[in-house]
């Protein structure tokens, strides 16, 4: 993880953030925006979880994580108040640094999700062009906002493209074409593979890694 | 709009603008049914293209035929080195003509 003393250029107005309370009667992740940056302030907008606004208490301590060119970032810091100016805010204490981990290797967890997965193919047949679709089952063994690793029955080579279907875990994602980019020794007569999401919507993308936060929150009530 | 578009006289470039999915792919297959019959080729630029899905994949085959059946030419080009990669491997790479630069697309014709 890189610190960052001059977040300037990443931390700006608009920026989607999503706000992680690991204590305390909010706890959870929570969509919000940056609204407004003055003084020792970060204002936001009222973070919400499935469109419903939460305001959480001033003393709050949470971490704050966004997506922005160059990487993916976040800081530590606590909620100072609550603002209203034009709309309802909370003020965040300005951190002192943030810390940058590249978009590629988004923060994995282990998970074990059953989710299909599917090869395409095109054919030209008689003059005319078939679509074929070979579908398999498939566990996911870890997750995060840049691939997963899983485990199926079926073999396949580095560099192959498959289609990564979480429809039964995330309803709306069921197209994201991933490379298998690392292939890892067989384990109980199946194969492994890490793949490497090559074609995802960012919409998706911030799913899985808003996923990603609250199975961190809940292994670490495990421990 | 999903995408721009541009004649140089027989052939009509096409930039779509946002992701390549059924939505998208609709909706220049069917801006190139209403103007299959002024234009020999269509090419299409990928350059802003960073997501694309099955239908998307579907649509373009739709878009191609759709041009085949008036004896017309359909090429990609732009192709993001990812994108580039699932054509290859879903063999669309063998059925649609895709060349790195609409230039070269002329150069070719």
């Amino acid at each position: 993880m890189e610190k960052i003393k001059d977040y300037k250029n990443f931390l700006q107005l608009n920026t989607k953030v999503n706000i992680s309370v690991r204590s305390g009667s909010y706890q959870g992740v929570y969509d919000s925006r940056i609204e407004d940056l003055r003084g020792d302030g970060i204002y936001i907008s009222l973070p919400t979880l499935k469109g419903v606004p939460f305001p959480i208490l001033p003393g709050t301590e949470v971490e704050v994580s966004f997506i922005a060119s160059g990487g993916r970032f976040s800081f530590d810091t606590k909620v100072e108040g609550r603002v209203v100016d034009g709309i309802p805010m909370l003020k965040l204490k300005k951190p002192e640094y943030i810390y940058r981990s590249e978009l590629r290797k988004f923060f994995r967890v282990d998970c074990r999700l059953k989710i299909k997965i599917h090869r395409l193919f095109f054919e030209k047949l008689n003059g005319d062009i078939i679509f074929k679709v070979n579908s398999y089952d498939a566990l996911v063994k870890d997750i995060s906002g840049g691939g997963v690793r899983l485990q199926t029955e079926i073999e396949l080579v580095e560099d192959d493209i498959i289609q990564v279907d979480l429809t039964d875990h995330f309803p709306t994602i069921n197209e994201i074409f991933g490379r298998v980019v690392t292939v890892f020794p067989k384990v109980d007569k199946k194969y492994e593979y890490g793949v490497e999401f090559i074609s995802i919507r960012e919409r998706d993308r911030d799913l899985i890694v808003k996923y990603v936060f609250r199975r961190q929150i809940e292994l670490k009530k495990l421990t | 709009m999903a995408f721009y578009k541009e004649r140089e006289g027989k052939i009509e470039l096409i930039f779509p603008v946002s992701d390549m999915d059924a939505i998208t792919g609709c909706e220049i297959k069917d801006y190139i049914n209403k103007i299959v019959n002024e234009v020999d080729v269509v090419i299409i630029n990928f350059s802003r293209i960073t997501y694309i899905n099955s239908s998307g994949l579907r649509e373009l085959i739709q878009i191609l035929k759709l041009l085949q059946d008036k004896d017309k030419k359909l090429f990609l080009t732009n192709l993001s080195e990812n994108i580039k990669k699932i054509f290859v491997n879903t063999n669309i790479i063998k059925i649609i003509n895709i060349y790195p630069t609409d230039e070269d697309v002329k150069r070719s014709l």
